[in-house]
């Protein structure tokens, strides 16, 4: 440990700025979260714009806060309306909407709150232990390991993220291309531009993810709305109903005794976290059904506080290992991991094994604010989450249009240039397109930013290789264990049909739920 | 089969030609088969995007999924196609406007046009918000350095 680092680490996080960002970052997550439809994706990538005008542990206090707050966020709507914030929280609606309509929604939110804090805490010690014992590995790596190691990721992604292993590959390849828009990474020599000297700069990231999460989004909701179709439960009563002083509480004793639920949702949640692409629902339900199955006595999805925990814990316990990619390798494993990596990008630090070496103090401050951002998630859900409960219901005929209008200004704030603006609304229809197709975004976008790494980390090996394609490639034991893991991921997916069960783990608890 | 329009394998026959004319269009352009100081080709990569969406797309064509329709597909309509192009026109032309007139002024009628199509009643509330927003937006990114375009409202500010 870089004991000098570890107190500029100190020195960076405990000013006014970088607390005042997590705060407003946690605050404006836990909301984002409670509203349906917005995502922590869509928060951070309207929020990445105003990243820009931050220092670079503001920046990172305001994303990491908005992260955290959103994935506990969604619980709220979740429990109150059975509609949940994100699909994160689905699996919270069948015990915590019980809960609610037996007058017991407040038990039911500080639930979600204590397991979510507990799982998010346990599973970020656990980040700040393994990844810079991963990342020293990392750094034995020659370009042949880390170009298989990008391609295994996008394997990964594109076979884990969606139900059809086409689809999630198509998404990689549609970033890959867009990534290879502009001048090559190695010669600066422009390239795949259509003849428009706008593009020789390449799609700017800002643009796109506003584009393929946020604005893709809206226009989704925008016609949700003209045609009527709202999802989402009849609220039999209304939030202050819920929520009143006599409504039940949680008591101690209550809490302690969902700690299996907990160990569950932590252990799936660091595990399912760390991997790419398979993100916070999956180990929701994971957690989920796993407690549901090992301890039938706990009555789970009858309205049990036990399969509130075991939900919560598995979703929240994704947000820290969600990282360990991105910093042990500089490869994102999931679309939020891939924004907080481009806020280091657009801050000037590359995500790479090496920030362990070059940027100590930027990691150091980064595990403070994961480890902080817990303490003011408890603090915040524990003070607004029956006042968040409230914005749950803010009509979408409001949000959408805001939401269109801050899309436009983040996509121009970002470089002041026309051009982006209309750019993310292209890529909005492109990810809306996707959308309705049936496409996952988050390959795209995490493609999109491996692409310029993989082309310099292939070029670089065939140099070492003095242009010999087999060396190049399969020049070590690592590098061809890596590729055939690439290979064996595809063909086990394929055959087995991995990404369709995953995808069904939650649509079967919603087909019997009604 | 009076379905069949919206199934996988059919998306997949629409992106296989629709990438097969941008592999096309890429073959044939100069650059594509330049080849760099180090020896690689200019072309190679965007060639391998092009290519990897060519191979899934073919693969959802005749994958065991073919058949199948995407959720969001099921019940879309004509109108599903033209109702995000006309939001994302009126946002674009709300940007125009805004360039031209400022954020200030361009914002309120977009915001009350959009509410009121969504469907948000009464008019009063959505008058009100549509004023009210924009200047809170306005403000906040003020405070913080951003500058939104202030068009002709420039020497006021």
């Amino acid at each position: 440990m870089q004991i000098d680092a570890f107190y500029d680490a100190l020195a960076l996080v405990f000013t006014f700025n970088t607390l005042f960002w997590l705060v407003i970052g946690v605050f404006l997550g836990v909301g984002l979260g409670a509203i349906p439809g917005l995502t922590a994706s869509t928060g951070i990538a309207l929020m990445l714009p105003l990243s820009f005008t931050l220092d670079i542990t503001g920046a990172l206090g305001l994303l990491i806060g908005l992260y955290k707050g959103a994935v506990f966020g969604g619980s709220i709507s979740a429990i109150s309306f059975a509609t949940p914030g994100a699909p994160d929280s689905a699996a919270t609606v069948y015990d915590g909407y019980k809960l609610t309509k037996q007058g017991k929604g407040r038990k039911a939110i500080l639930t979600a709150l204590y397991s979510s804090v507990t799982a998010d805490t346990a599973s970020d010690i656990v980040v700040i232990l393994v990844a810079p014992s991963i990342a020293l590995m990392a750094l034995q790596f020659g370009p042949t390991e880390r170009l298989w190691l990008m391609v295994v990721a996008i394997t990964l992604l594109g076979t884990l993220s969606g139900r059809h292993l086409a689809k999630g590959m198509l998404s990689a390849g549609i970033g890959l291309f867009l990534g290879t828009i502009g001048a090559d990474p190695v010669s600066n020599v422009a390239r795949n531009t259509f003849g428009q000297s706008w593009l020789r700069d390449g799609i700017h990231l800002v643009p796109l993810v506003i584009g393929i999460f946020a604005m893709s989004q809206m226009l989704d909701q925008g016609l949700e709305l003209l045609r009527k179709t709202r999802g989402g439960k009849k609220v039999e009563q209304s939030a202050k109903d819920l929520f009143g002083a006599k409504s039940e509480g949680l008591t101690f004793r209550e809490y302690l005794s969902c700690w299996r639920e907990m160990g569950i949702g932590i252990g799936v949640g660091t595990f399912v976290g760390a991997l790419p692409g398979l993100g916070a629902t999956v180990a929701s339900f994971m957690s989920y059904g796993i407690a549901k199955q090992a301890f039938p006595e706990k009555k789970i999805g009858e309205g049990s506080i036990h399969g509130i925990a075991a939900a919560e814990a598995g979703n929240n316990a994704t947000v820290g290992p969600t990282l360990v990619p991105l910093l042990a390798f500089g490869i994102p494993g999931s679309a939020t991991a891939a924004l907080i990596g481009a806020a280091l990008i657009l801050q000037g630090i590359t995500p790479s094994p090496r920030m362990f070496s070059l940027h100590a103090d930027v990691i150091y401050a980064l595990f403070i604010i994961l480890i902080l951002g817990n303490l003011f998630n408890l603090g915040i859900g524990r003070a607004f989450s029956f006042l968040y409960a409230r914005l749950g219901q803010v009509p979408g005929e409001v949000l959408v249009p805001i939401i269109m209008i801050m899309a436009v200004i983040g996509a121009f704030a970002a470089r002041g240039d026309p051009a982006d603006v209309y750019m993310m609304l292209g890529l909005g229809f492109l990810g809306f397109l996707m959308r309705r197709v049936g496409i996952p975004e988050a390959p795209l976008v995490i493609t999109f930013l491996i692409a310029p790494l993989l082309e310099e980390n292939l070029r670089r090996a065939l140099l070492i290789n003095r242009g010999d394609w087999g060396g190049a490639l399969f020049g070590s034991a690592l590098g061809i264990g890596l590729a055939g893991f690439a290979v064996l991921v595809l063909l086990i997916t394929f055959k087995m049909n991995v990404g369709s069960k995953l995808a069904k783990i939650g649509h079967a608890d919603d087909k019997k739920e009604g | 089969m009076s379905n069949w329009w919206r199934s996988n394998q059919a998306i997949g026959l629409y992106l296989l030609l629709i990438i097969g004319a941008l592999f096309t269009y890429i073959l044939w352009q100069p650059w594509a088969h330049r080849v760099m100081r180090d020896g690689f080709l200019l072309g190679m990569m965007p060639m391998m995007g092009v290519g990897l969406m060519l191979l899934c797309a073919a693969a959802m064509i005749m994958d065991p999924l073919r058949k199948e329709q995407p959720e969001n597909l099921q019940d879309a309509r004509t109108s599903d196609a033209w109702l995000p192009i006309v939001m994302l026109a009126g946002i674009g032309l709300c940007f125009w406007a805004m360039s031209r007139l400022g954020f200030l002024l361009a914002s309120p009628p977009f915001l009350l046009a959009f509410m009121l199509w969504f469907g948000l009643r009464p008019v009063r509330l959505a008058i009100i918000l549509a004023i009210v927003v924009p200047v809170v937006v306005f403000a906040f990114f003020t405070l913080l350095g951003v500058r939104l375009p202030q068009g002709i409202l420039a020497g006021i500010f």
